[in-house]
This record gives C-alpha cells, sequence and structure tokens, in this order.
C-alpha cells in the first residue's frame, strides 16, 4: 500500500495516546505496516498534543510531513482547524469532535474562539471533506458530514 | 498486546510494536544488565514505566530513581566496578548535572560494562535547551552509538553492552527525542538467562581507580588508546549503513532520526543520492568515510544541532588530501530544531534544487490562537501564585526553577520571571537581592528539585546570609515529567521508605523562618508571604497540596469515584471574571458575551476557585444549580 498517514490530534487529557494506540494496532491487524509516533511530556499539560500514524510499507519517518495527513482527527475544534490548515492535504478527510477546549487567549478574551463554520469546507477554507461529531463516539453516531466531494467515498 | 512486563520478560523470540523506550528494556534484559538507575526526565521517562511492568521480583536487574543524574551515574559506576553491566539514563541536561562524575568514567576500568543512555532533545520539545551531547563524547573520550528508530534501539543497545564488557569502557548510547516515542513492530531474540555471580568483584589491582596527577595521565592515555580501538570495530561494524543508489556524483553522510528524514525525501526523487549512514558516531570509522568520500563528486553532511561530523570529517579530507566538494551546514537555521522530513526537504532543495523541489514543501499559516501547556485544573501551583501575587509589589522580582510552576510564568500570573535549570533559582536570588534594597526578591521551587540539586544554594543562602525567599512548591512528588516519587514521597520506585520531610531539612540546614501552609489557603499563604518578605533574613515558605491530577487520577481507579464539579450560578454572577482572567483555571469557559460556564470534562471539583469570587457565584454542581452546566462545553 502507498503511505496513509494520520494525524491524531487534541489536548491534553483528552485521551490521544490511547486513541492512537487502539488505530495502531488496529493498522497491524489488519496487516499493514505501521509507524507511529506520540507528543509526550511538557505538552501534554493542557497544551497541544499529537500523535502521528503512518501506514504502509514506502515510509520511513514517523512524522507525517507538514500537509500531508490524508485523514486528520482531532478532538476539539481549536485543534480541528490547526491540524486542518496546517496538515491535512488537499482533498484530505478531516474527523472532527464537536467540543471547545478553550485556549488561553480565548479565555483571556484577546482572540476568537474557533466556530465550527471556520472548519467546514468551502472553496476559501482547505478542500476537504470534514465530519462533525457532537458526541465523543466515533466514527458514525452524532456525526454530520459537509462534503465537497462525491459522497460514496466520505466516511460519516 | 501481552501484558508487557510477561512481554519483556519472555524466553522466546518474539515480535511486538513498541517504543524505542520499550525496545531498551527488552535490550537490557537480553544484554543480561544487573543495574539500573536514572533520574527522570523527558524524553526517557517510559523506560523507567516499561521496567515497572516486570514485577520485582521477577526483574532480572535492580532499578532506582536516585536523586539526581550524577548520583544515577555514580550508582551505575560503582556496581559495574562489582563486575555487574550497569545501565544509566536520563535526559539531555541531565548530563549537565552528571559531568563532574561522567567525564571520569572514560579513564577507568569498568569491569563489568557500563551504558549511558541520554535522551537529547532536538527542537527542545521538552527541555530548556536543544544541546548536542555529542560534545561531551569528544571531550570524555567516549565512544557513541546512535539509533534511528526502536529496531535499532533494541539492537544498538546490545552492541553498546558488548562494546563496553569487552574493552571495560563507557559506551554512550545517544537518543533523540522521536527514537525513544517511535513506535514500530521489532523483532526480538530470546532471552536465556546465565547464572549469576554476585560475589562482588572489585579489586583495586584492576584499576587504578584513582586519577591523581601521573596515573590521570596515565589513564588518559589508556582511555585514547581504547577509543583507537572502538574504531576499528566501527569500521567493520555492520551497524553502519550504505545506501548505494549507484550515485558517483551525490552523496550524504547522515545519522540517527535525520536519516530517515532523508529517505522520505529522497524517495521520490529523480536521482537519488548515495548514502552512508553512520551508527558509530564517535570515533568515526574514518577508512569508511574515505572511502565514501573518495567516490563521489560533492557529499553533503546531514547532521542535526551542531557541526560535530562536519568538522571531523572535513579534517579527514584534508589530511588525505580529496578533492571531494564537501557541503556542511549553510546557514544558522541549520543550527537549529528538529530535522524533521520538513526541515530535510527545505535543506537538500536549497544544495540540490534538481533533486528536490522547494516547491514540495508544504507550508502553511496556522489560524488557530496558540496553545499554551498550562497548569492543570486544581493545581495547587495556580492558588500559590494567585495568593502571592496578592502579597508581592508589581517591582519585586521573583525567579522560577525547574518543574510544573515553571508555567506559572505565563498569563495571567507572570510569577517566575527568571528561568535557569533544576535547583538554581535560590542562588540567582540571592545575587538579584546584592546591593538590592528596594525590589524584595522570591524564588520557587518543586520538591523534587529540592532533593535535586537545591540544596548547596539553599545552604549558601543560610551561610552568607541572603535575605530572599523561597517558596517550596511541594506537591509530594516529581510531577512534570510522570509522577515519580522522590525523597519526601515516603516511596522510592520500589518500595514505601521513610519520608524524608522538607521541612526537617530545612531545620537541620539552619533556616530559622520556616512557614508552612496549604496552597488552597489562599488568604493565609497570602498573609505569610508578606510576613516572610519582610524579614531581613533568608526565609523559606512551604506552599504545599498534592498534585491533584495524580491525585485525581488515583481516585478515578477506586471503587465508588464520582466525578465532581462546579457550576456557575448565572442568577449571581456579576461577570467580574476573576476566575477566568485572573485565577486563570482552563475550566473556565467564556462566551463573546461574557457569560463564564464550567468545562466539566476538565472540572474536578476541587473548589479551590470558589474563593477567589467575589460575587460568591461559583458553587459545587448539585448545591443551587443542579447539574445543569454545559457538559464538555459542547456545543
Ligand atoms: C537536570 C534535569 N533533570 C531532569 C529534568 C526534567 N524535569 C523537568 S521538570 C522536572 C520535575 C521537577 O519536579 P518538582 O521539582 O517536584 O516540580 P513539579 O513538577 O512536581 O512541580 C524534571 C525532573 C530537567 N529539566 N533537568
Amino acid at each position: 500500500m502507498k503511505a496513509f498517514n494520520i494525524y491524531l490530534t487534541g489536548v491534553g487529557g483528552q485521551g490521544i495516546g490511547l486513541i492512537s494506540e487502539t488505530i495502531l494496532r488496529a493498522a497491524d491487524h489488519a496487516g499493514h505496516a505501521v509507524k507511529s509516533v506520540d507528543t509526550h511530556g511538557l505538552a501534554q499539560r493542557g497544551g497541544i498534543v499529537v500523535s502521528h500514524i503512518r501506514l504502509g510499507t514506502e515510509i520511513f519517518s514517523p512524522l507525517v510531513p507538514a500537509g500531508r495527513a490524508d485523514l486528520v482527527i482531532a478532538l476539539e475544534r481549536h485543534e480541528a482547524l490547526r491540524a486542518m490548515a496546517t496538515q491535512l492535504k488537499p482533498k484530505g478527510v478531516l474527523v472532527y469532535y464537536n467540543t471547545s477546549w478553550q485556549p488561553l487567549s480565548v479565555r483571556l478574551n484577546q482572540t476568537a474562539e474557533t466556530r465550527p463554520a471556520e472548519i467546514e469546507p468551502s472553496p476559501g477554507n482547505r478542500e476537504s471533506r470534514s465530519t462533525r461529531c457532537s458526541r465523543p463516539i466515533f466514527p458514525t453516531s452524532g456525526c454530520r458530514t459537509w462534503s465537497s466531494w462525491p459522497k460514496s467515498a466520505a466516511s460519516g | 498486546m501481552k501484558h508487557m512486563g510477561e512481554m519483556l520478560l519472555r524466553r522466546e523470540p518474539f515480535s511486538e510494536i513498541v517504543m524505542g523506550n520499550t525496545a531498551i528494556v527488552r535490550a537490557m534484559v537480553e544484554a543480561g544488565t544487573r543495574v539500573v538507575s536514572s533520574y527522570p526526565g523527558s524524553p526517557t521517562p517510559e523506560i523507567a514505566t516499561a521496567i515497572g511492568t516486570m514485577p520485582q521480583d521477577q526483574r532480572p536487574f535492580y532499578f532506582e530513581f536516585s536523586t539526581n543524574e550524577k548520583v544515577a551515574t555514580e550508582l551505575a559506576y560503582g556496581a559495574a566496578l562489582n563486575g555487574h553491566l550497569a545501565t544509566v539514563f536520563f535526559k539531555s541536561v541531565g548530563l549537565n548535572v552528571a559531568a563532574d562524575t561522567f567525564v571520569q568514567l572514560s579513564l577507568m576500568n569498568i569491569i563489568g560494562g557500563m551504558v549511558v543512555v541520554l535522551g537529547d532533545d532536538p527542537g527542545a520539545n521538552s527541555s530548556q535547551n536543544e544541546q548536542d551531547n555529542r560534545h561531551y563524547a569528544k571531550l570524555s573520550y567516549t565512544p557513541v552509538l546512535e539509533p534511528a528508530d526502536p529496531a535499532e534501539v533494541y539492537h544498538f543497545y546490545r552492541e553498546a553492552a558488548r562494546l563496553s564488557q569487552s574493552l571495560k569502557m563507557p559506551v554512550i548510547l545517544r537518543l533523540t527525542t522521536h527514537v525513544c516515542h517511535a513506535k514500530q513492530k521489532v523483532a526480538f531474540g530470546a532471552w536465556n538467562p546465565e547464572p549469576r555471580d554476585d560475589a562482588p568483584r572489585f579489586d583495586p589491582a584492576n584499576g587504578p581507580y584513582i586519577p591523581l596527577t601521573h596515573m590521570a595521565l596515565e589513564q588518559k592515555r589508556k582511555a585514547l588508546q581504547r577509543l583507537e580501538s572502538v574504531r576499528q570495530r566501527a569500521e567493520a561494524s555492520p551497524l553502519n549503513r550504505l545506501v548505494d543508489n549507484a550515485n558517483r556524483q551525490r552523496g550524504i553522510i547522515t545519522m540517527g532520526l535525520p536519516f530517515l528524514s532523508l529517505m522520505e525525501v529522497v524517495n521520490d526523487a529523480a536521482h537519488r543520492p548515495d548514502i552512508l549512514k553512520l551508527a558509530y558516531v564517535h570515533p568515526l570509522p574514518r577508512k569508511t568515510i574515505v572511502d565514501f568520500l573518495n567516490h563521489h563528486q560533492a557529499v553533503k553532511i546531514l547532521e542535526e544541532l551542531d557541526d560535530v561530523l562536519e568538522v571531523q570529517i572535513k579534517a579527514i579530507a584534508f589530511d588525505e588530501g580529496l578533492p571531494v566538494k564537501i557541503i556542511g551546514k549553510t546557514d544558522l537555521d541549520d543550527w537549529v530544531g528538529e530535522y524533521t522530513p520538513d526541515k530535510v526537504r527545505q535543506i537538500i532543495a536549497g544544495i540540490w534544487p534538481d533533486m528536490v523541489a522547494p516547491s514540495t514543501l508544504i507550508r502553511r499559516d496556522d489560524p488557530a490562537p496558540a496553545r499554551p501547556a498550562q497548569l492543570c485544573p486544581g493545581c495547587g501551583h495556580r492558588s500559590a501564585f494567585h495568593a502571592i501575587k496578592q502579597a508581592l509589589a508589581p517591582t519585586d522580582i521573583t525567579v522560577a526553577d525547574i518543574g510544573c510552576h515553571t508555567l506559572g510564568f505565563q498569563a495571567p500570573y507572570a510569577m517566575g520571571q527568571l528561568l535557569m535549570c533544576m535547583g538554581a533559582s535560590t542562588a540567582m536570588a540571592s545575587g538579584l537581592r546584592l546591593f538590592n534594597t528596594r525590589r524584595k526578591v522570591v524564588a520557587f521551587m518543586g520538591d523534587s528539585t529540592f532533593f535535586h540539586a537545591a540544596l548547596p544554594g539553599i545552604i549558601n543562602a543560610v551561610f552568607n546570609r541572603h535575605p530572599i525567599t523561597l517558596i517550596l512548591m511541594e506537591n509530594g512528588t516529581t510531577a512534570m515529567t510522570g509522577h515519580q516519587d522522590h525523597a519526601a514521597s515516603g516511596r522510592n520506585v520500589n518500595t514505601p521508605t521513610d519520608a524524608i520531610p522538607v521541612r526537617q531539612v530545612l531545620d537541620g540546614l539552619g533556616v530559622k523562618h520556616i512557614f508552612d501552609v496549604d496552597t488552597y489557603q489562599q488568604a493565609k499563604l497570602t498573609q505569610l508571604v508578606r510576613e516572610a518578605v519582610a524579614i531581613d533574613d533568608f526565609s523559606v515558605v512551604i506552599a504545599r497540596h498534592p498534585c491533584m491530577l495524580k491525585f485525581t487520577r488515583e481516585r478515578r481507579k477506586t471503587a465508588g469515584y464520582e466525578q465532581r464539579h462546579v457550576v456557575i450560578d448565572q442568577t449571581v454572577c456579576e461577570r467580574v471574571h476573576t476566575c477566568v482572567e485572573t485565577f486563570g483555571c482552563p475550566t473556565f469557559n467564556r462566551d463573546d458575551q461574557g457569560k463564564v460556564t464550567i468545562n466539566t470534562d476538565l472540572c474536578i471539583g476541587d473548589g479551590s476557585c470558589i474563593q477567589t469570587c467575589p460575587t460568591q457565584a461559583i458553587v459545587p454542581a448539585g448545591k443551587s444549580d443542579p447539574g445543569k452546566s454545559n457538559p464538555g462545553g459542547a456545543a
């Protein structure tokens, strides 16, 4: 299989490590070669926690290069926006849990909170498919899909 | 996956997906390592986590967290002099602490063998710098092996152990953050425990072990000779890899994780370069390198952080009179940050744009607000900063130390205006107090740090009478690195022990003014700090509260645990915003109308915020508004 890159992101404490380990083992169980790397250490104190998961035989580094994630899974809205903008490849898939753990500057009223509308795909936005979940269960229940792409390929 | 401890102790060969930090533990088991010591620091603490999964009575080696890296190194050295294969591991800057002992190791005949595992942190992901510890290897004549992924971590540890045992010298295994934390499937070998002879074999005749005057010079000569034999071994080592793409124009010499980034980048290149990937990075396999240089017109040296390979390889080429063009670092950016695939793409495109086009690098702006790390909900340090700030004048000087409390430098607290390294706050504060009668100086410090490196600074403040105030942020654990026990915890990594109370230590050191309070008693803490800073002598305030992250995690595992949280009584709230803006617990969300709600996913119901609300609008859930808060802030 050609490389398939998954970028998992959220806030420290949301359980990124466990989800990452689950996906990693599922991929292995399905017979894919797989590598991954998680953020550990300082960032876990309410900072951004990410996990890179890479499937395929043509991959070397455990790190997903910027703008090359086939799938972004975000457990929080600000992190969904960040990862969509910086990590998701054109036409990639975003699945995010629609909750807000406000970053410091939002709580201090210095920047505005990210709204779901900013994450929905639009021509000015990224050309991506996005699936919004309002319950912390994925993939399907409680999720709605916006698609600028053929529905058949959508995951939601 | 089977239970990790069972896996690590398996007799038969097996394959499993593991982190680099787990792979190394299986390597320790198979190699017959007998003593392992450490002080916690990212990126290495998960090595201890993996060790901890092996039940203590089945663990084939002794393990401890020592009080600091120097002590851990000395312990491992002592054990190795009795003939035990020993290993010490710690983070990059830990080597600065261990250095006084570490630089002597290569002078000694270490009969059991000793592997020093370093967790360097290119990119300073969780360290106060990104120092390149290969310099220490040169300084101390110590060989270095550097793996690129978990499989190599396993094999290279085995090689380091064999090398160290056969030459009786210390060997460094240098890991970096994303080698420690990378996961992949690794094929492990069998483990055949050999019968052990634990007779203490220390004998001065194996030495000399006393490096004074003439002996020290003789020992240095021996160390240099041993380093030469390592070089011979490095020349022949199958661990060095040649990726032969039949490119006689361009070659690249690299090592460690940047090798994988490079492979990623050149994978789709039209004309791939030849690549020499070094496993032995000190001393360098000279003949291997000369051979590679001879076969290429231009060779790029691709190394993270400093120009350690570059300088040596250029010297080799000069000595040999080779015509090859050697391309090292070309600008300052090449010295800074981790060599991720993106960074390597940029570097290679900069020198050979026909091989890797710069346009293949995707870089986009991040539109989301930054998310700096925070003190956790309920953190005693937050209550402390909130209270202490009220006792100080805006011009007073606050000095931070290393630990979770360092995060207090951020808004809204701005407590801790300078930071150096573990244990440094008291003495820096003492210096800031000299000739200074106008601005009070207050130093902060965590309790693990207190035992690690702080005592000399504190003793100095008593001894030389520096009238500053030290605030000891006692949370009972080494929190930032994952809750390791320390001397005042009442447990070590293996068994319960007698706690060494910090207050008694301070008493014993002759500190005359010691105050003591739970940080949740904010008004009292404010009062005590006012009193302490008014004293014209060295004073200490012990600001105590258990780490609430640890406490809550343990509570969640107990039967009958009920999640609690506070709510905002919207009928009382006047939107003064002390909770969000001054106390600053991440639990409080504010909407664009200024309405404050609770993120119940985050709130632990500790109630430390209740006292901060001037209108008493924060109440425990179930008291006024029966849990009708905004669940998880979900829309
Ligand atoms: C020399 C050195 N060793 C280890 C570390 C890693 N480290 C960073 S924070 C920290 C915890 C300090 O614990 P403590 O002083 O109890 O403060 P807490 O995090 O519990 O508030 C450690 C060990 C370091 N930065 N420097």
